[in-house]
């Protein structure tokens, strides 16, 4: 009795979204498998008749710092990885992750190619995979794989068609399985880790129409695979939470870890990063004014075709721009700190120690 | 055997250790599941089942950077009270599977040593250690204590090595655990996410001013933390300066070591004050406001181009009336 009344309880919080500032033992509660309710929970399939059936993921610490450390060991590559955890209700719960021994190609030249290869390594690697999961059970890990995460470095989190393919399969025979996107660039760019959380819909589905879903930067390269497969997933909202003894470890960490906090230049390690957003973004203009140009002298004839909901190519590359900008002026933020807190000089010698003040600039 | 578990022996390897949170956040995880789905383990007053995992990371010279960590299975052998654990049988078997299935996707990793929780050193961690031994050479041994304490200030983490000592009263070789100082070390993604984490930030794209702030935020704490640090150094010179004033007869020791490094740190500032610093500083300065200006130009172009849009709809109107 006393566990039913923990897990309505915790089946309370998450669907008000109670975040770990609630007490941590029913955080902790998320931990607990219950072996039969997952075989009663798949028994139900509850996807057949609801093709949004799952609304969320809860991702567990560290899960999250796994992926993002995976993704962002495997450079330009492509890693990919298993999630394991349980549902509840429409909820996926992520509990822990694993990398598989899979890397992509250098950047997706040949689509064909790589989605071959992706399937032969899929394939491949499910024995792997089981082998894992058979291991684990051993050690109070008796959750079982719930879906799947890869990385796109550098062109933010969406399904590819070869991604939609893959998702599809798995959807069909493992039911229920989500997944994952994750790219470690942007993770790098913007300062929290750019993750996403997919389902595709059945093949025969043709989803409402609800309107441009929300917008993100996609590389030039990239637009068409991602327009063509836009409409065949849907996005999960991801919340995270970690146990009581995470949080409390955490603000242990914390009073070892500012120092990282302050030596980290965002600025120098994006480099690379900013200079081929704007090579995008002149790509992008330079493709937009041709057909501007175009537009303008056919523009009575097309003037209709123009839906509501529709920006112009234009309005999308300020978005791109201005997020580029802001990102930028985060990291020089930090730069500017950072030079008046140790370079500057000090007038009067002998002025104390600088603890006094040095936290001028931050109050402003 | 006698286990120094006080601690105040350091280790004299010269092995320099850094320490990933993800594997503090890994040992903290198997603690709360295997808690979680032990039956009775969650009630108040029962002690947590100890849990046991390799560490795995990678050498380099005189540094092992400790990276990540998996768990591993063992048989209690006394087989009753949980985490008196007397006797810890580990299953090597599985151990080194487990290291195998690691090493198809972490290449550069060897497992380093070896992690359980609990308070202090015991005997049974030495007889585990010597197990270990057997498969890895010369393993570290992390003993994490995940009794939540709100008045500890430091990380509830000890490393030990171990070393071979003669027994005084019988001249026979034995092993003893021995301190070894570790620092944190991060990765770049790991920072944002044990940021992300500590924190735990909406997950929803947050739009740019929310991530400036955010990433105000952070710099603010740990400027904070800085200024505490700052504040105690302060604190103690001027205790120093009160004792030799007040007493003179050198009561309190005068603390040279501290004075020195003191005024080595504030030598060190300004921190990096060179014409190169200062060059490189302002042409970062300049490339971000270029930025800037490039989505100001996209924007004002994007009015603009609206505004003749919507110029020509309505000359176009009137010039076809007109040609009607």
């Amino acid at each position: 009795m006393a566990a039913d009344a923990g897990q309505a309880k915790a089946r309370w919080e998450l669907e008000n979204n109670i975040q770990a500032t609630t007490s941590g033992e029913d955080v902790d509660a998320l931990f607990k498998y219950d072996a039969a309710e997952q075989q009663l929970a798949q028994s139900c399939k509850p996807w057949l008749k609801d093709p949004h059936h799952y609304k969320h993921v809860r991702m567990s610490a560290l899960a999250l710092l796994k992926i993002a450390m995976h993704a962002r060991s495997g450079g330009n590559l492509e890693v990919m990885g298993i999630l394991q955890g349980k549902v509840v209700g429409d909820t996926f719960i992520v509990i822990d992750s694993f990398a598989l021994p899979v890397e992509g190609t250098e950047t997706r030249v040949n689509a064909q190619a790589e989605a071959y290869e992706y399937m032969v390594d899929f394939l491949d690697t499910n024995k792997y995979m089981v082998d894992f999961l058979d291991t684990n059970k051993a050690v109070h890990r008796p959750e079982n794989a719930v879906g799947w995460y890869h990385s796109h470095p550098g062109y933010g989190c969406w399904l590819s068609g070869i991604d939609v393919n893959t998702q599809m399969m798995n959807q069909q025979y493992q039911e229920p399985w989500l997944a994952v996107v994750v790219d470690p660039m942007r993770t790098m760019a913007a300062g929290k880790v750019e993750i996403g959380a997919f389902r595709t819909y059945p093949k025969d589905y043709k989803p409402a129409d609800e309107g441009p879903s929300e917008y993100q930067t996609i590389p030039l390269d990239k637009i068409e695979d991602f327009g063509v497969h836009a409409k065949s997933y849907y996005p999960l909202d991801i919340t995270f939470f970690k146990s009581s003894t995470d949080s409390h470890l955490l603000d242990l960490l914390w009073n070892k870890y500012w120092v990282a906090t302050l030596s980290a230049s965002p600025l120098i390690s994006n480099r690379d990063f900013a200079v081929g957003q704007i090579a995008d973004v002149a790509e992008k203009l330079e493709q937009a004014e041709g057909q501007l140009t175009h537009g303008g002298r056919l523009g009575r004839f097309v003037e209709k075709k123009k839906g509501a909901g529709d920006d112009s190519a234009l309005s999308k590359i300020c978005r791109d721009t201005s997020k580029l900008a802001a990102e930028q002026i985060k990291g020089l933020s930090t730069q500017v700190i950072k030079n008046a807190l140790f370079n500057c000089r000090l007038t009067a010698p002998g002025a104390g120690a600088g603890g006094s003040g040095a936290p001028v600039p931050m109050e402003t | 055997m006698e286990v120094d578990a006080g601690g105040t022996r350091q280790s004299t390897s010269g092995l320099e250790w850094k320490l990933h949170p993800l594997v503090l956040i890994n040992i903290s995880d198997h603690h709360t599941r295997t808690r979680a789905n032990t039956p009775g383990a969650t009630a108040p007053g029962v002690p947590a089942p100890a849990v046991l995992g390799c560490l795995l990371g990678s050498q380099s010279g005189r540094t092992v950077d400790i990276r990540n960590s998996f768990e591993v299975r063992y048989n209690n052998g006394s087989g009753s009270a949980a985490g008196s654990g007397l006797d810890l049988d580990v299953d090597i078997t599985y151990l080194l599977k487990k290291q195998e299935q690691y090493k198809q996707v972490f290449k550069n990793l060897d497992v380093v040593g070896w992690y359980a929780t609990g308070a202090l050193a015991t005997d049974a961690h030495m007889a585990t250690h010597r197990k270990i031994s057997e498969v890895v050479e010369s393993p570290v041994f992390l003993l994490l204590d995940p009794a939540v304490d709100h008045t500890r200030k430091d990380l509830p983490v000890t490393l030990y090595e171990t070393e071979l000592h003669l027994a005084p009263d019988t001249g026979a070789p034995t092993n003893q655990f021995v301190r070894a100082p570790y620092a944190i070390e991060t990765s770049d993604a790991e920072r944002i996410g044990v940021d992300q984490v500590a924190r735990i930030l909406p997950s929803g794209r947050a739009t740019g001013a929310e991530q400036l702030s955010a990433q105000l935020a952070s710099m603010h704490s740990a400027i904070k933390m800085l200024c505490e640090r700052l504040r105690v150094i302060h604190g103690a010179l001027g205790k120093v300066s009160a004792g030799q004033a007040g007493s003179g007869d050198g009561s309190v020791a005068y603390p040279h070591a501290l004075l020195r490094q003191v005024s080595s740190l504030i030598n060190g500032l300004p921190a990096c004050d060179t014409e190169a610093f200062t060059r490189e500083y302002l042409t970062e300065y300049n490339d971000t406001l270029l930025t800037l200006y490039l989505a100001a130009m996209t924007r004002g172009t994007h009015t603009a181009n609206e505004v003749v849009d919507k110029y020509v709809m309505a000359y176009d109107k009137q010039g076809r009336r007109r040609g009607i």
